[in-house]
């Protein structure tokens, strides 16, 4: 009687942990990460970041160059402005005005394209964020990686499925130390 | 009589020790000795080896591979050059660097479709991606390593013909000798700062140790 109720618990807490153990196979890992300290924290954003600010300045330099090319023309018509005849001063001002509007084109054209490199350059580091968030979770075991945002589709999450640390170490060593790779 | 075991049992322990050590040096040097040019090649392919590095974004895949001054003379001259010939050539390339880098949808992925009209929606933005990356990719690449950063010379675009949905660029990079070996005696990252297909910036990393002990090229 005694053997067959010890065989009874035996199998009985088999299938406990049998079962418990097919749930948590079958239950979803999920996570989240602070999606804005992961873009700030990388080392890709940083890196972007600076080349942009290279560019911007040469840039800048082009149109403060420019800037002052006008205000020298414009002060020294200024300055000889009471010796010109009257038709010397209108070709002088309507010189004064192409070079005012060449100025702004360059200006206006050079912020179009500053804001579209900006918005390129942004673009290529969430996709690489992208990228490795999904080869991560792959890897890991994830069924769904959330990211908070200022839209607040995540309110709330308890610290031990808040996972941003873990894969920014892993994205920033990523990003210098390029992987070997893969087979074709 | 006993003290004479234990000497001829250390001897035999010592010999057995060089013997291991010397099986093992000479596999390992064994591996480096590559028959064919074709083996070369494939040497050069293996991941393993270190001198082909990658990055997955965006579904596509960039690749990178140093190319050996050796196998730049071989693709050169082919078999039928004289070992003078091959020297002089091997000097030139030796006094540079050389990657190919290609830039292609990631099969992995599953992703399909040629690079050249990858994202774009207008033929001015095709327009503008050949002309990048036919005469503007130095702009976009450098190699850096021990305080030293050097764009290339050259790069050169290899024409498909629309055969291949890849596209691979060929840099030169033209270095001083003693530039060279600053920048060789320390790891090399190879930076590819894309604008053609928001990847970001690349950073392929080559380790020293992989660039510096390579095999002899067959034949030579």
């Amino acid at each position: 009687m005694k053997t067959k109720l010890t065989w009874i618990a035996i199998a009985a807490i088999a299938a406990f942990s049998g079962w418990t153990f097919y749930r948590t196979l079958n239950t979803p890992r999920i996570a989240f990460v602070r999606s804005a300290q992961l873009v700030e924290g990388f080392t890709g954003m940083k890196e972007a970041r600076a080349s942009f600010t290279k560019k911007t300045q040469t840039t800048q330099a082009n149109i403060d160059s420019l800037q002052k090319s006008l205000m020298q023309s414009i002060n020294s018509y200024s300055a000889e402005r009471s010796s010109l005849s009257k038709e010397e001063q209108q070709k002088r001002e309507q010189l004064l005005g192409m070079q005012q509007n060449a100025m702004q084109q360059y200006v206006a054209a050079m912020e179009e394209r500053s804001g579209e490199e900006e918005s390129e350059m942004t673009q290529g580091v969430l996709n690489q964020i992208n990228s490795f968030v999904e080869q991560y979770g792959r890897e890991q075991g994830y069924t769904v990686i959330l990211g908070t945002t200022l839209s607040g589709n995540v309110l709330y999450g308890e610290d031990i499925v808040d996972i941003t640390d873990e894969v920014l170490t892993g994205l920033n060593t990523s990003y210098k130390a390029s992987p070997p790779a893969q087979e074709k | 009589m006993k003290k004479s075991k234990r000497t001829t049992k250390a001897i035999a322990g010592i010999t057995a020790l060089i013997f291991t050590t010397g099986l093992v040096l000479w596999s390992c040097n064994r591996e480096k000795q590559l028959l064919t040019a074709n083996d070369y090649l494939a040497w050069m392919d293996d991941e393993a080896n270190g001198l082909v590095r990658a990055h997955h974004v965006n579904g596509m895949e960039v690749r990178v591979k140093y190319l050996p001054a050796e196998y730049l003379v071989h693709r050169e001259l082919g078999v039928s050059s004289t070992r003078q010939q091959r020297d002089s050539l091997l000097k030139l390339y030796e006094s540079s660097l050389s990657f190919l880098m290609t830039l292609g949808p990631d099969a992995a992925k599953g992703e399909r479709g040629d690079v050249m009209q990858r994202g774009l929606q207008k033929y001015s933005e095709y327009a503008e991606r050949v002309h990048t990356m036919n005469f503007d990719l130095e702009q976009l690449v450098r190699v850096e390593g021990n305080g030293i950063s050097v764009r290339p010379v050259l790069s050169a675009m290899e024409n498909t013909y629309g055969l291949q949905e890849s596209r691979s660029i060929i840099f030169a990079f033209a270095l001083e000798p003693a530039q060279r070996t600053q920048l060789l005696s320390g790891d090399i990252d190879f930076i590819y700062e894309d604008e053609l297909f928001e990847l970001g910036i690349l950073h392929f990393a080559f380790n020293q140790k992989d660039l510096q002990q390579l095999p002899a090229f067959p034949g030579r």
